[in-house]
Formats: C-alpha cells, structure tokens, sequence
C-alpha cells in the first residue's frame, strides 16, 4: 500500500512517498519502510529537488551538518557522500544566502541543479528534514546522529595570513641583510708581521735579597 | 486518587535528582573543570539578543526557570545574573566558570524562549531580507530598527569597552548590527524541532577531541 508523508512548512516542502512492507489495518500508523520517491519544494523558486533514498540520505546528511557549520562557525567535513545524487551547500560570501548544489544522477540529468537560498528558506528545510526524523512512521531505519566536530577541524584563531606575516618578516629582512652582506667587500685579512722586540720582561737575577741581611747586619756591627 | 498521587512522585523525585529536563542535551567531556570561554561567551550573547527581543525579558526568563524546574540550578535573577557574567566580554565578568549543568540549563532557557518568539523572528529575517533585496541598509525597517537599537543599547551598556573585541564592535554600528542580525538567524534554527540539541551541539564544535 501506497504510503505519502508530507512535511510542510512556511518556504520549503518536503514529500515521501513509498510504501510499507508491513499491512497494517490503520493508515494513519502504516509505516513508510521502503522510499520510491522524494521530493523537496521551495516557494518562489521553480526548480525542485527529486530522488530516490540516496538523494535523501546525502540531502539530509549535507543539510544537516551544514545547519551545524552555520551555527558554530566550524568547517564539518563532507566526504563520505556518494558521488550519484550528491549534494553541496556553501555560503555565498557577503551575500548572506546560501548555494544549494544538486548533482543529480546520470539517469535523469546531467547538468548539476543549483538554487539559492535564504536563511529562512534554508531552516525550514533543516526543519523539514528533523521533522522527518522526529516522525517515527517514516523510515524508521534512517536515522541521524548528531555530534560536534573534533578539534582538528577548527580553524585557527588567527587566520593564515596574519599568522605568517611575522615569519615571512623575519625571512625577508634575512634576504635583505644576506644581501648587503654580499656586497660588502670582503676585509683582507693581514697576517700580523713577526716583529723582533725584546722582550719586555725578564726575570731578575734573583740575588738582591741575598745580600740584604748582610746590609742589615753592617750597622749593628760596625 | 491515582493522579494525585503521581503528581507528589514527580515532585519528589525532582528534588532529590537533577532536574530531568537536562537529560534532553547529550553530555560531551570537556577539558578542565569548566566550559570554554568561547561557550560561555555564546550563550550570554544568544541570551541578550533574546532581551533585545521583547521587553521584560528577564522576567519571562526567570517565569521559564520555574516553569521547567531549573530553580535548583538558577536559583534566582542574581545568580543568573552571575552566570551569565562568566561572558569575557561584560564589564562584570567574573573570571567564573559555567558548568555542563548550568550551560544547559541557560541553553535550554534560551531555546524556550526563542520558540515562544519564532514569528517574531521570522518577520525580523524577513524584513532583512527584503531590505538587502532592494540594497536599503537594514536599519532602514522599522522593526529591524527598534530591535537592532535594543540591541546595541543593551550591548554596550553591559560589555567592557577595554575588550579589543568589544571595542571594534562598539566603534562600528553597521558590525554590531551585523552580530546582532548573526545571533537573530542563530536564534531561528532554535526554535525548530531538533532546534535546542542542534544549539547544544553546535557549541562543542572543535572543543572535542
């Protein structure tokens, strides 16, 4: 049995429709297990995001750590999409939007689908999606973890430039100085010439204290 | 009989435990004893965008803490007061630390909050959107502007202006603006469904190994 799940807000559609492989008497609890097609709708803009599980998987996983990169700042790594149906969001610098890129697979079309987006067009899709995880009848068997990236992934606090300003300094002003080193002329080295002086001090005869007493002795025995 | 008697087990149990709520927001090991400045920071700023947003702010804060039972770990406005000044930035600034509990339990008080003001919000992003869309600058509409006024009012009334940071922010009105315009679309992605963890999580980027 045919099973649809729509999850609607403001900006941003997004439609499941497959069907369950358990019958269950009550429509309203039928759960969606096997996904044929999913579909994701913006307001005002024409194009529209279609695929099958794969397409969603990579849309709710690239969507999902991007709301996260958007919140904290920090870059969350993206490669463990595959390559059919991938889907790349980034910030379009000074422009406050965000490019939304579909790669949509061989099958259907070629050329990759791009859509921009606004920040209150890009949450109602974050909301769409966790909606969707929140809603226990809807392919119960995808799930999504969500955890902070690790230290290694955070930028540091200074941004490169500034950070190698002061060594590319110290570099330069050592190319400066090895230079004009260089062109200074080498000082010629004069070998000290052997000069024959006397030497300056020679050791006294040592016989004046010898007679000394003998002095001393001649006053008092005259 | 039986209503009754599950209401005065839940209050027991209240008291004796943590306040359950808290439970909702994984933990993360941090290292040392107490949050990173960074987080500390954040928290205090979402909290004040949230006082730019309505007036009395403070007093619905303090109505949530009761109303989720956070009391045991915000007793009163001044120690939120006090937590909230482990910010850097504030004139305040206490040189304190905030624990994991006392972090969620300020993160879980500004994402009530900023659900109960989710149309608010939205009609904010919106305006600013249309105000770029025709290159007006944004506090050109008039709820932008009153709330990108409360905004820098409440900003530089209460942040240390000998804070390098600060100090750029309160030389230049159109980069405060842009903080403010920041911290509004934070707040937005917290008051979806997933909103408050996305919001907890997000805080941790780059803190765990």
């Amino acid at each position: 049995m045919n099973v649809r799940r729509q999850y609607i807000l403001p900006n941003c559609t997004l439609i499941l429709e497959g069907f369950s492989d358990i019958s269950s008497s009550n429509a309203q609890d039928e759960l969606l297990t096997i996904l044929v097609n999913a579909e994701c709708y913006f307001v005002g803009i024409p194009q529209k995001l279609q695929g099958g599980r794969t397409f969603l998987e990579n849309l709710v996983k690239s969507v999902s750590a991007y709301a996260q990169e958007y919140l904290s700042g920090i870059p969350h790594p993206q490669n463990h999409q595959s390559s059919e149906d991938k889907i790349d969001l980034e910030t379009i610098p000074g422009d406050h939007l965000h490019r939304l890129t579909w790669y949509p697979s061989i099958s259907v079309n070629n050329s990759p689908v791009e859509l921009i987006l606004t920040t209150v067009q890009l949450f109602d899709l974050v909301e769409g999606i966790d909606q969707f995880f929140a809603d226990s009848r809807t392919l119960p068997d995808l799930t999504l973890k969500l955890q902070p990236v690790s230290r290694r992934y955070r930028p540091p606090d200074e941004p490169l430039a500034q950070r190698v300003i002061p060594a590319s300094l110290g570099m330069a002003s050592l190319v400066v100085a090895a230079f004009v080193l260089f062109l200074l002329p080498i000082p010629q080295v004069r070998e000290p010439e052997p000069k024959t002086q006397p030497t300056p001090t020679q050791p006294l005869p040592n016989t004046t204290p010898s007679p000394s007493p003998n002095t001393g002795s001649t006053p008092s025995n005259p | 009989m039986s209503p009754f008697i599950s209401i005065m087990s839940d209050s027991s149990l209240a008291t004796e435990s943590k306040p359950v709520i808290l439970d909702i927001l994984p933990d993360f090991p941090i290292s040392g004893p107490g949050c990173a400045m960074r987080i500390q920071q954040q928290i205090d700023l979402w909290l004040l965008a949230i006082e730019a947003l309505e007036l009395g702010a403070s007093e619905y804060m303090l109505q949530t803490i009761q109303q989720l039972n956070l009391q045991e770990i915000v007793k009163n406005r001044i120690v939120l007061w006090r937590l909230r000044s482990t910010n850097p930035w504030r004139r305040s600034y206490a040189r304190d630390t905030l624990n994991l509990e006392q972090a969620k339990a300020l993160v879980i008080i500004a994402s009530y909050r900023a659900k109960t003001l989710t149309v608010q919000i939205r009609q904010l992003l919106l305006a600013e959107q249309q105000m770029r869309e025709k290159g007006l600058p944004v506090n050109c509409h008039f709820l932008l502007a009153e709330y990108l006024d409360q905004f820098r009012s409440h900003f530089s009334s209460r942040m240390n202006p000998r804070r390098a940071k600060v100090s750029i922010y309160l030389a230049s009105e159109a980069e405060l603006n842009e903080l403010a315009l920041s911290l509004l679309k934070q707040l937005l992605f917290c008051t979806g469904t997933t909103g408050m963890q996305r919001f907890w999580i997000s805080l941790f980027d780059g803190e765990v190994a």
